[in-house]
């Protein structure tokens, strides 16, 4: 079922789509992949019921409620069959530390950019039963292969930006907007380090404009994620903003920071803390040119074992807070 | 079928153009990403070494070779690097059986040579384990295969390893999303396998406990399945002695409840 801001709030220029999209403009957010039996993450405990882990748990009591969003990032919690339940213990001990209601899911495992068969049933079943327990108001994930034959990658790799592709991508995201039951937002993929192949001639800027467009889709933008295509493509300095018209300004509805470094001369989405110079600055761009962008996330601050930011983690946030100040009050 | 196991197993392998559908770029992606002979092959004679469409070919002329290598460079460390619980690395699964290779290959510190062979081996044809496919095998078990094939280690040594990882896989996930080989056996409460030897060894998972080690052959044989008359005839035992033993294996719950056992 539609959450009640997903029902009330639709885009103005997209002919009805319904929107994830609150009324308001969010303050800046967190999210956080909680991988299993990380340290950052979730503890199986067949015993006493799965939990987050002490990290996780001292974060959340000391910055839940600065927090003005929180998405977490679906890890699969082992190698059996997806089974919701299995989920439930951790989840709900996750989610009763979680304070705020407006709450999103980070999908791995849709594979919206992939054109061969690939059988979401079981997952569509988890992702609503998770979405109901947990009211997540929308999924997010990037378009992207983040599988390949059946087989898991570390990154996800950017999908075929070729007709093919973009027609695959079309039918996987209107497949994902019918079965789950809260909007589906779609995610500019990365380009990080040296270790993703491109394929096909579309410029990936509008290869996703196309899919929101055709499906009615809200995107996010990563901004690391736009950094890193300009990157690959040589560009540096102020040609690390060109071409931002072609993409779907007018969908975006969330903005994406994740920490990012430059290692021997390739933009590595390194999921670190610390942004770069060059991500406020986008950052900043972009709130100017997205009319109907109503979150800025923060992705996986580092956490220490206090459950504090750690320094340069805090710094980051900080400075995104100032960039976004304006922009969120406006 | 997955579209894994559609692709040929190498790309040198033949290829009839009027039986065989030309593969996708996704495909090529996939088997280039993933096999070392693939890419060897595409580095010597460009995509002819491939069966696709002319349109398909023009897709992949952005394709970088490098950025290939390095993105398959980073699925070999992230395979060899990952845990499971339980489990832990690919390694720490199987000790023995890459000490093995360690000794054959010493120049292969990092174990990179070890991954790229693995990958491309047929042992790895049918690993496949996203929550959308649920019918392939798990990379342990595509190691094991592989290893048997390389006759890596020794064979009964090889075995303990496999069988003691599918059993812990089984004790952190009872109702797995691969598929599980033969040898091993399910019942009501527990799956298990018997090593054969002398004595023979159990590896079980019982009500999510592991249970590894000596049975005596009466045991194996009724884990096998044989009827219990013919296993105290085969083992000289009285058949009393052999319902007792029987009865104990389904309490257990390593045997499903017959008659015999009430």
């Amino acid at each position: 079922m539609p959450s009640t801001v997903a029902r009330e709030l639709r885009l103005p220029d997209d002919g009805g789509m319904p929107s994830p999209a609150k009324s308001r403009r969010l303050a800046v957010g967190v999210g956080l992949d909680l991988a299993w039996g990380g340290p950052v993450g979730f503890r199986r405990d067949i015993a006493a019921g799965d939990s987050v882990s002490p990290r996780v748990a001292r974060f959340l009591e000391s910055h839940a409620g600065e927090l003005s969003h929180f998405f977490v990032s679906w890890q699969p919690r082992g190698r059996g069959r997806l089974d919701a339940a299995e989920y439930h213990h951790g989840w709900d001990d996750l989610f009763a530390r979680v304070s705020t209601p407006v709450r999103a899911l980070h999908h791995t495992a849709l594979n919206l950019g992939t054109t061969e068969p690939y059988d979401r049933g079981a997952i569509f079943e988890l992702t609503n039963d998770l979405v109901s327990r947990y009211r997540f108001e929308w999924i997010n994930e990037d378009l992207g292969l983040w599988s390949l034959g059946g087989r898991p990658l570390p990154y996800p790799m950017p999908p075929l930006f070729t007709k093919e592709g973009l027609r695959a991508a079309v039918r996987n995201v209107r497949q994902c907007q019918d079965a789950l039951t809260v909007p589906v937002v779609v995610e500019f993929p990365g380009f990080s380090g040296d270790m993703s192949p491109t394929i096909g001639p579309m410029h990936p800027y509008a290869f996703l404009r196309a899919i929101c467009e055709e499906t009615g889709a809200p995107a996010t933008l990563d901004v690391g994620h736009l950094l890193s295509y300009q990157w690959r493509l040589g560009r540096r300095g102020e040609a690390l903003y060109d071409d931002l018209e072609r993409l779907p300004l007018d969908h975006a509805f969330e903005l994406h920071l994740a920490g990012s470094s430059v290692v021997d001369g390739h933009f590595v989405d390194a999921h670190h803390g610390r942004l770069l110079p060059s991500q406020l600055e986008l950052c900043e761009r972009l709130l100017g040119l997205c009319p109907n962008l109503r979150a800025v996330t923060f992705e996986d601050p580092r956490i220490e074992e206090t459950g504090a930011l750690e320094p340069a983690s805090a710094d980051s946030l900080a400075k995104l807070r100032a960039v976004t100040k304006l922009w969120q009050t406006a | 079928m997955t579209a894994t196991r559609n692709d040929p197993p190498h790309v040198a392998a033949p290829c009839d153009p009027s039986t065989a559908a030309p593969m996708t770029a996704e495909q090529v992606l996939a088997l280039l990403v993933h096999s070392r002979r693939a890419r060897e092959s595409w580095r010597a004679e460009g995509l002819a070494a491939f069966h696709i469409s002319a349109e398909t070919a023009a897709e992949l002329a952005t394709l970088e070779l490098a950025v290939v290598e390095a993105a398959a460079a980073g699925l070999r460390r992230h395979l060899l690097g990952r845990q499971h619980t339980g489990i832990g690395t690919l390694v720490d699964a199987f000790p023995k059986t890459v000490l093995a290779w360690r000794a054959r290959y010493p120049a292969d510190t990092e174990l990179d040579r070890m991954m790229a062979a693995l990958l491309d081996s047929d042992a790895a044809l049918s690993w496949c384990e996203t929550p959308a496919h649920t019918s392939g095998i798990p990379l342990e078990e595509a190691f094991y295969g592989f290893a048997t094939a390389e006759n890596l280690g020794s064979p009964n040594e090889r075995e303990a390893e496999r069988l003691t990882v599918l059993i812990r896989m089984l004790a952190v996930d009872p109702e797995p999303a691969y598929a599980l080989p033969s040898c091993i056996r399910r019942s009501p409460g527990a799956a298990f396998a018997v090593l054969a030897g002398e004595p023979p060894t159990l590896y079980a998972v019982v009500a999510a406990r592991i249970l590894i080690g000596p049975v005596t052959p009466l045991v194996a044989e009724l884990l096998s399945g044989t009827p219990t008359a013919l296993a105290a005839q085969v083992h000289g035992v009285s058949p009393d002695a052999a319902n007792t033993v029987r009865a104990e294996l389904c309490a257990m719950g390593l045997i499903a409840s017959d008659p015999r056992c009430d």
